[in-house]
This record gives structure tokens, sequence and C-alpha cells, in this order.
């Protein structure tokens, strides 16, 4: 459902920032409690604003601002607001009053480069909307057969694993118009390589647990031609499936190897074309590999000993009633007690069984989330690789080979470093696509293939009342048949607390490069500062 | 339902159980022995973890002939380890009489957070 109107408010709220607002154009977005699940995304000429419908907000607009071309959108649960600015205009949120209003500056500009570095809290639309394609950890990744398999697959965030690096951040398109990137690019290794290949997030995974498990998956996504069926996602671990039921915890935490084993993950899928007329066939086979990790719970004896304090039921008073063999008379009468007392003893056990459970499902949940908050920033290393390929008629026999993408991740911990370690945590990243089909920017509809290299990396430190933040981006990328187009990016936010709620946040950044024969090198900086009542970055867990 | 049952040999040593719990996960776990009317349990060990250094494995019984038609019961809660979909486990016991395995007794499962499952096995020397 379109609506191309809403109730308009003339005159506006008090700013809390240090920038003059008096004669800047804007819109204000009040609502009746924190919006916490609200979501702004810039996109070409136009600001998107997804709001739970729960939470419609009332809008303002200040009197400077005139022709606001707003649209809203009704999308299951979720209110998007989307209103088109002029190209040189770059609009800039900012959350105020405990996340209650959203006020969205039109900022004329080229120093305007962080139109979110104010902005605190509600996450990119991207992260949030089921209606759009899913966020991939690849940063240019949305490939034209997302929108089809998101069709055939409802989209959803897959669990990520508490051994990779942080991946709090979600990812970013410093290409788009507009594009905020001061941090936040995802450097994380996909958990399941293959969907992330294929631009998808399957809503369901199926993940055999035993040999016949996998071949009765592999089977079902056949064919009865032999052909691999469309929408088929698998995630499975072969040492598990082969060797799980003999891996104790012991064999695990005493051998490098079966943990190298047990932490390399397969991921499979396949997808369909990108049109009904589209017959063409889509197949990824991703690994995952945890190559070396500090942060492994099952080889974390405080976690251990946090678990230790399970409870278990007394003995049952009574087992279940059952004549030994050659009974004698007393066999029997203790039998007849037996029957005569079981219920009871049944019922006793049950409400013994029940508490101890509950009362080890709330240690569990505390050790381990413990354990998570401790291992953050763990050292690891991570990679993950995943080749494609593709049959134009759906056939399995003419696969041919479709590109494919690599990762790999070190996260390093100042493990045994006074005053950073459990504070800071540096990142490496690196990955590369191959052949990755995107949107062409000059023809609606139409993609072109495209190679990309990039490179990332991260320093975070935060304690309860600082946080900052250091990251460099390196994106060497080219269309088929082009020249390679390299860019690099530099970001440092600081955010120090000034008092309660209140944050002082500070962001610098620069970039270089784009040498792609159109337009010339350039550098871009900003310097941005603002008070804000909501932390901007992520602080250490 | 019935008790398992496990035959001993008569001329061989005392039995023991080890217990195992796939898949890489955490358990605390208790071994008791009731008598041959399923009543009266007697520790045979309780609150043993499967993450420290002692092996999971003891020795059942005083003499053999006491054992005849006695109930080997255990239990354990079992927990997952990490926030992985699609988890289960698997709690085996193994009974041996003088290094020969006797039987084998799997409880398996989906897991989610933690589980506390229970066996039994009745001996019979013959």
């Amino acid at each position: 459902m379109l609506i191309s109107q809403l109730f308009l408010l003339p005159r506006l709220v008090i700013s809390q920032t240090v920038e003059t607002t008096n004669d800047a154009s804007f819109v204000t977005f009040t609502f009746n409690s924190a919006c916490e699940d609200c979501a702004t995304q810039n996109s070409t000429d136009v600001y998107i604003v997804d709001v739970p419908s729960a939470n419609t907000p009332a809008l303002a607009k200040s009197q400077s601002l005139k022709d606001l071309n707003l649209q809203v959108t009704l999308k299951n649960d979720r209110v998007v607001y989307s209103f088109s600015f002029k190209p040189g205009t770059s609009p800039r949120a900012v959350w105020r009053k405990g996340a209650t209003v959203l006020q969205v500056f039109f900022v004329p500009g080229a120093d305007n480069f962080a139109t979110t570095v104010s902005d605190v809290g509600p996450k990119p639309v991207a992260a949030l909307s089921s209606s759009v394609a899913p966020v991939s950890s690849d940063t240019s990744l949305n490939t034209p057969s997302t929108a089809n398999l998101v069709s055939a697959m409802t989209t959803t965030v897959a669990p990520l694993p508490s051994q990779t690096p942080n991946s709090s951040f979600t990812p970013i398109n410093r290409d788009a118009p507009g594009s905020t990137a001061f941090s936040a690019v995802d450097m994380s290794v996909p958990e399941s390589p293959a969907f992330t290949v294929l631009g998808v997030t399957p809503e369901t995974v199926i993940r055999p647990t035993s040999p016949r498990a996998f071949a009765t998956s592999l089977l079902n996504g056949v064919d009865v031609n032999g052909n691999f069926q469309s929408g088929l996602a698998m995630d499975f671990v072969p040492y598990l499936l082969v060797a799980g039921d003999d891996l104790t915890l012991r064999k695990y935490q005493t051998s490098p190897v079966v943990r190298l084993l047990s932490r390399s993950q397969f991921s499979f899928g396949t997808t369909k074309g990108a049109t009904e007329d589209d017959k063409s066939l889509r197949l990824a086979l991703g690994l995952h590999v945890a190559l070396w990790d500090r942060g492994d719970p099952r080889l974390d004896e405080t976690l251990m000993e946090c678990l230790s304090t399970f409870r278990l039921p007394p003995p049952p008073t009574q087992l279940e009633c059952e004549l030994p063999d050659n009974p004698t008379a007393e066999d029997r009468e203790a039998f007849r007690r037996c029957q005569e007392g079981m219920e009871a003893a049944r019922q006793q056990r049950a409400t013994q069984v029940q508490e101890a459970t509950e009362f080890n499902n709330s240690v569990s949940t505390r050790c381990r989330d413990e354990a998570q908050k401790r291992n953050w920033n763990r050292s690891s290393w991570i990679i993950g690789a995943a080749p494609s390929w593709i049959s134009t008629d759906g056939q399995t026999k003419n696969l041919g080979w479709n590109g494919g993408g690599f990762w790999t991740s070190l996260a390093y911990g100042f493990e045994g470093v006074p005053g950073l370690e459990n504070k800071s945590q540096l990142i490496l990243h690196g990955r590369y696509r191959n052949r990755e089909q995107v949107p062409d920017p000059d023809v609606t509809g139409a993609f072109l293939s495209q190679d990309t290299l990039f490179f990332g990396a991260r320093f975070r430190t935060g304690s309860p009342t600082f946080n900052g933040s250091f990251e460099y981006t390196f994106l060497r990328s080219r269309f088929a048949g082009q020249r390679y187009d390299n860019s690099s990016r530099l970001s440092l936010l600081f955010e120090r607390r000034i008092a309660g709620d209140t944050w002082f946040n500070l962001s610098l950044g620069g970039e270089t490069g784009r040498q792609d024969g159109r337009n010339n090198g350039f550098v871009l900086t900003s310097f941005k500062w603002a008070f804000s009542d909501r932390r901007n970055v992520p602080a250490p867990q | 339902m019935a008790h398992k049952r496990v035959n001993l040999n008569s001329g061989g040593s005392l039995p023991q159980v080890e217990l195992r719990f796939g898949n890489a996960l955490f358990a605390k776990y208790d071994v008791f022995l009731f008598d041959r009317n399923g009543s009266n349990p007697q520790p045979v060990k309780t609150n043993q973890l499967n993450s420290d250094d002692i092996p999971d494995i003891y020795t059942v019984g005083t003499t053999l002939s006491d054992l005849n038609q006695q109930i080997l019961f255990w239990q354990a809660a079992i927990s997952v380890l990490d926030n992985q979909p699609d988890q289960n486990y698997l709690m085996r016991a193994i009974i041996t009489q003088d290094s020969n395995v006797l039987g084998v007794f799997d409880k398996r499962g989906p897991i989610v957070n933690t589980v506390i499952d229970q066996d039994t096995v009745r001996f019979v020397v013959g």
C-alpha cells in the first residue's frame, strides 16, 4: 500500500547538537516510545526511515524545507517513509531524547561525508527489513539472483558463531551514493560462504547430523533426472557426521587435529534464475574453517568451572517396576508395592528433573553469556572459501564455473598485554570475489560481472566511558573488460561519556583513489562532532 | 519399560562402566547401583564432570555374586557450549568386564540449552 501524504506540522523541537539548525532543512519524527527497532538508509537521492508499525511517529518539518515529497509504504509490520532530496544534499539523521525523536537534516555539500556521525542506535534498513535482500557479510555482494531467491527463501539472519571475530557491524556499500561509511564494514568470515556467494540467507538450512541424514538430504535435493533442485541449502561438518558420536569433550580439548576437523564446516546451496523465463541454476559449495581460536568455548576452563555448578536430581526412590529373573516371594511382594507407588514416584521424579533442568538452563545461559563477553576479542584466524557454478539450462551436467569468493579474518586480542587485554581488538580482514554479478549503475535491471579485492583493518578499544575505533579499508575492483579501480578509506571515531546518557562523539575520515579513468583521484575528509544521548561506537562487550 | 540386560561372566572380574558424551558437549553425571527390585540406590560415583582429567570409567559392585540382578542407573545433565543450531547429544555407557565390551547403551536427542537424561541396565551373572 502506498500513501503519498502525511500530516506535517510546521514547527520544530529543540536542538541538542552544537550545529546551527536555524537555517537547516529537516524532518522530525517523534515516537511515543524509544524506537530501538527503527532504521535509516541513504539510497540514491532517497532517504528511507523504516519503523515498526506499532510505533508510528508524528511528523513535522522545518519551515525552510519546501516541496517535501514523502512516500509512506506499509510492508508487513513495518512502515517505510521515503523522501527524495536534491543531488548534492546529504541527509543526516540525529536521534534525540532517548531515541524518541529522530531528525533528518538535509545539509548541502561535500563536507557532509559522514551523514550518520551523530546517528546512534537504529540500524541501517538493510539489517532490519525482511522485505529487502538479506545482509551478507560481504561489502558489495547482492547478486541478481538474490531477489528471486528471496521469493523462494524468506530472509532471516543466520546465527553467528561465537568464535568468529566480532561481527556486530553491518556491511556497507561504500560505492552507494551518499555512502556514510566511516566504519562498520563487516570483517567476519561468513559462516556459510556458499550462501554468501549465492547472495542468499535461506530460512531453512538442512543440518544433517548423521551420514544417513546427509545422504537423504542430498537425495531429496535431486530430481528424478539427477538435476539439483533450486532452493537447496545445507550446512554440515563432515567430521561430526562421521565421528561426532565418539567426539568427547576431552578429545576435543586435547587434540588440535580433532579441533580443526570439528571446526571445518561445509555449506552447499542452489538457486534458480532471476526470472520465471530464466531456467538457470546456480550452485555453490562453501568451506568455513577456524584454523585457530583462543576464544573457543570448549577450551574455556572458566566456562567449564561455571557449568560444574549444575544440579542433578536425587536418584529415583524407585526404578520402573520389573520382576527380577527367578523371583522369590519377597520379590513379588516388592513388585506389588512398587506398582502401587509407581505413579507417585514418577511424578516426584518428573518434578525433580524439571526443577534441576530449569536451574541448569539458567546456569548454562549465564555461563555461556559470560564466556562470550569474556572472549569477545580473543585471537583467532578463520578462513572461508566458496566456488560457484552456473548452468544456464538448469541441467546439472552443464554446470560451468561462475566465480567464487575467499575470505580470511585474523583477530588479535592483545592477550597478556596490560591495559589492552579484555578491552581491545585488532582485526585484519581480506576477501576476494570473482565474477560477482552486481547491478549496472547505468542500466536499470542489468548486471555486470565484477572482481573485487578487499582488505580491511580495524582496531577497537573501549571502556564504559570511552570508546574508540580506527579503521582502514582498501577496495580494488573492476568490471569485466575494464581496468581496476582502487580506493581506500581511513576513519577514526571517538566517543566519551560526558554525563548520564550524553556522549561526545568525534569522527574523522578520509578517502582516496577511484582512478577508474572516469574520475580523478580525490581526497575527501571531514570533521564532525556532536553531542548525543546514545552511544555511537559499539562498545566492546 | 523393561530394563536392558548385560550378561557378566561369573568367572571374571567386576564390571566397569564408562560414560561418554558425544559431539564435545559438557556433562555432569551420577552413577548409582539399585537392588534387584529397583530400590535402595547406592552411589557408585556422583557429581562427576566430563571436562576434567579424571577418566569417566568406574568399577561397579563389591562382589560379582552380589551384582546378579542388580540394576545400574546413570543420569547426566548435559549442556551445549555454543549457540550453534540443531545440536544433538549422545549419552553412551559402555559396560566392560576384563576389557571385553559387554554392552553399549546410547541415549540421544536434540539439545538446545541443557538436558537431563538417564538410563539403566540390569546385571545378569551367568
